[in-house]
């Protein structure tokens, strides 16, 4: 669409006004508008995070990126935390969903773990992953953001935990705490590694890095099979 | 914080005062030996301008900490500011300086009774872990953050922080050497990692609080470093 390009308020507005005229002619039920909006909005916000960063988004100009009123803009979204929250929660739909793809007909567990890395990598380096990213840093000292990512991001590494253990139970380990160490430590190297993509820098070899960070994890999980193992048989 | 323990007799006088105004006075019209060299107060005012903007970096984030708010953190005046940082980058510039300087100071003071060799090499990652918990370290990377949306700060950032970065890649080689590392790129790749996963548990530490985690995160980092450093050592022999 070409009022993806940021447009001067004047134009945003006969946008908006064209597009409503034509949605006279093509409404559907709310419940099919609804939702177009809610994407479209959203495509936008990701879109404009990753453009100017968090601080440099503002309703305003999502609005207009999106190419919708500000009326039905508003009544989806009413704040910019509302926005950034509906936005954080698509991107880690889209996650899960490539988890799944991903894991399907592999039943070679070991292996889950080694995907679980790649996948949570590329996802880092995905725009949702960076955007999400700069939500995180944000939330850290915007209270209302806070208040409501928390939980969500809460509900999503409890989520990981528990398919890693499904996963971890099937190779014969034994100790979650210890996997719950292994699965902190882990993401904690890929979200500040991460940081690094979004602000590169000379060098700054990410990948080989991520390469590194694979190589432990895999070994911290080979060492609690075989502690399990130990366990087991004592 | 004990940060502004260093300059106490400069800035007593003003910390007391509720008003800006009538400390400003007060301070004048006390003896004029208690108030020290001109060069001395600028010196010390801009350091608590500094400190008051870290505090707020790390208490309201990025956007939220215009001169205004620094300026009634620290208990200044509009003028003195201005005087010191026309502009909020410039601000931040001077903030990314201090706290860069700041946190390879508290690395190096961690490090100072410890002798040299494969304990120092190994101790490098709690140190460095230490300072990174450290409002300065915070304060950095909300500016690294910000850097990508404020295009002034973008521009002038990266130097300061690639300076630190520099610096402390050849701490790291020093020390590697000590204990027998010959490849300097592999070193540096573990030490790259080892910020990187620090600086991803400190924003974890900021949403959990649960310092257990982190630390038990730690003792993880700090075993992995054993195995990598292990490989490293009797691959040089």
């Amino acid at each position: 669409m070409k009022t993806r390009r940021l447009a001067p308020a004047k134009s945003a507005r006969t946008v908006a006004t064209k597009a409503k005229a034509k949605r006279k002619v093509l409404r559907g039920s709310y419940a099919i508008i609804g939702p177009a909006t809610r994407s479209k909005i959203l495509d936008a916000a990701l879109k404009c995070v990753l453009k100017y960063g968090y601080q440099g988004t503002t309703t305003l100009l999502v609005q207009r990126m999106a190419g919708v009123s500000r009326g039905s803009f508003l009544n989806q979204f009413p704040t910019k935390a509302d926005l950034m929250v509906a936005l954080s929660e698509s991107i880690i739909k889209e996650r899960s969903q490539a988890y799944i793809d991903t894991y399907r007909g592999v039943t070679d567990y070991r292996r889950r773990f080694e995907l679980m890395m790649d996948i949570m990598w590329d996802q880092f380096k995905r725009p949702g992953g960076l955007v999400r990213l700069e939500i995180t840093v944000a939330a850290i000292s915007d209270p209302e953001l806070k208040k409501r990512f928390e939980p969500q991001n809460a509900a999503m590494d409890e989520e990981l935990r528990e398919q890693t253990w499904l996963a971890a139970i099937q190779i014969g380990i034994s100790d979650r705490t210890a996997l719950d160490h292994v699965v902190t430590q882990s993401m904690a190297s890929l979200r500040g590694l991460a940081i690094d993509l979004l602000y590169p820098r000379p060098g700054c070899d990410t990948e080989a890095a991520f390469v590194l960070i694979k190589k432990t994890h895999m070994e911290a999980v080979d060492r609690l099979v075989k502690a399990g193992r130990a366990k087991r048989s004592a | 914080m004990g940060a502004g323990a260093d300059v106490p007799d400069l800035t007593k006088g003003h910390v007391r005062m509720p008003a800006k105004r009538v400390a400003k006075r007060k301070s004048e019209a006390a003896a004029p030996a208690v108030r020290g060299p001109h060069a001395e107060r600028t010196a010390a005012m801009r350091k608590r301008l500094i400190e008051a903007g870290i505090e707020c970096l790390t208490e309201f984030g990025y956007g939220a900490t215009t001169l205004q708010v620094v300026t009634d953190k620290a208990g200044a005046s509009r003028g003195a500011i201005l005087h010191h940082f026309p502009n909020k980058v410039d601000l931040m510039i001077a903030i990314a300086e201090y706290a860069a300087g700041k946190q390879n100071r508290h690395v190096a003071r961690l490090l100072a009774d410890t002798e040299p060799g494969m304990d120092r090499f190994l101790k490098l990652t709690m140190a460095t872990w230490e300072a990174m918990q450290q409002p300065a370290a915070i304060a950095l990377l909300e500016l690294m953050v910000a850097s990508r949306s404020d295009e002034e700060l973008g521009a002038r950032f990266p130097a300061v922080i690639e300076a630190l970065e520099n610096q402390q890649r050849e701490d790291v080689w020093e020390v590697a050497q000590t204990v027998g590392i010959t490849d300097r790129a592999e070193v540096e790749t573990m030490s790259w990692l080892h910020t990187a996963a620090m600086r991803g548990l400190v924003i974890e530490l900021m949403f959990s609080k649960d310092r257990r985690k982190a630390s038990a995160a730690m003792a993880l980092l700090r075993r992995y470093k054993g195995w990598i450093t292990g490989e490293m050592v009797t691959k040089s022999f």
